[in-house]
């Protein structure tokens, strides 16, 4: 029975190429009717493009934590250092504009 | 009265970290920075107090970054083979199983606990440069989707970009992020010895 469902859902599978298209698309937009079954019919069967997709979640967190993090208390990159602001500091003091 | 270089002094590392956190590059986060402050004491009577200042600063910022992403920017028509690299490169184009993935590009297995690597600060190190190391084409819209949450309608309309090579743009960068991660972080660490 699980052969015949495989073989019957083969049928429409346009294969893993076209399935990551969907998979980056879908973290973008809804999908159409006919994209959610390619796509889900195909995550069925196949582990790779499974993890594909798991991965690319896993990538869109990933930088939102980076983002979360140098927002935080304790980024962990450092911030200016003396040299530059000083550079800037000569550039943008108000009061050596004339 | 408000003075920039009470500004630098009070926000300049907040500045700077976001500026870096998406232009990647420390020279060119400190000349947005600069501008940033610059263009913000040009427009002093217009802040309200609405806001607060580092909000009213990072929002200029921001604008800078964009503005300077369009500049830079340009939709490059690849040549085939870079698009085969991105996108096909992955996938059987010949043989049986055409479209499918190729066995020595398919994607490995990242563990079986995705929250912790959330929690992994050396991974989220690893991925900064890799999105550091994407060409500006793919990083400037990677970015202000992803960091900066631009809405797909107002990327199109910032970039002049149609939705499809919106989407296409968008599926090479996290392709490429995807494979750098891959091979920076866990095929090191599947080799590492424990």
């Amino acid at each position: 029975m699980r052969q015949l469902l495989h073989k019957l859902m083969a049928r429409f599978d346009k294969g893993c190429e076209s399935v990551s298209r969907i998979s980056s698309a879908s973290l973008d937009r809804p999908l159409s009717l006919k994209e959610r079954l390619e796509f889900y019919t195909h995550l069925f069967m196949c582990d790779f493009c499974r993890r594909y997709h798991r991965q690319l979640i896993a990538i869109q967190k990933l930088t939102s934590g980076i983002t979360h993090d140098e927002r935080g208390d304790q980024p962990t990159t450092p911030g200016l250092n003396e040299e530059a602001r000083e550079r800037i500091r000569r550039v943008i003091d108000p009061s050596a504009e004339h | 009265m408000p003075n920039p270089l009470e500004w630098l002094e009070n926000h300049g590392d907040v500045l700077y970290r976001t500026a870096l956190l998406r232009v990647g590059k420390p020279d060119l986060a400190e000349d947005l920075v600069q501008e940033t402050l610059l263009a913000a004491w040009q427009a002093r009577d217009s802040f309200a107090g609405k806001s607060s200042e580092s909000t009213w600063l990072v929002a200029i910022l921001k604008r800078k970054i964009i503005d300077h992403f369009r500049r830079n920017w340009r939709q490059v028509d690849l040549p085939d083979g870079m698009e085969t690299d991105d996108l096909v490169g992955d996938f059987k184009t010949t043989g049986e199983g055409v479209g499918h993935w190729k066995a020595e590009r398919a994607p490995a297995e990242w563990g079986r606990n995705p929250e912790a690597l959330l929690q992994n600060s050396q991974l989220k190190e690893v991925l900064g440069h890799c999105i550091d190391q994407l060409p500006e084409s793919l990083s400037a819209i990677f970015v202000v989707r992803e960091i900066d949450g631009m809405t797909t309608e107002e990327i199109c309309k910032e970039f002049s970009l149609s939705p499809s090579n919106l989407w296409v743009t968008l599926h090479r960068a996290r392709t490429r992020l995807r494979r750098c991660l891959e091979k920076n972080w866990f095929q090191q660490t599947a080799t590492a010895p424990r």
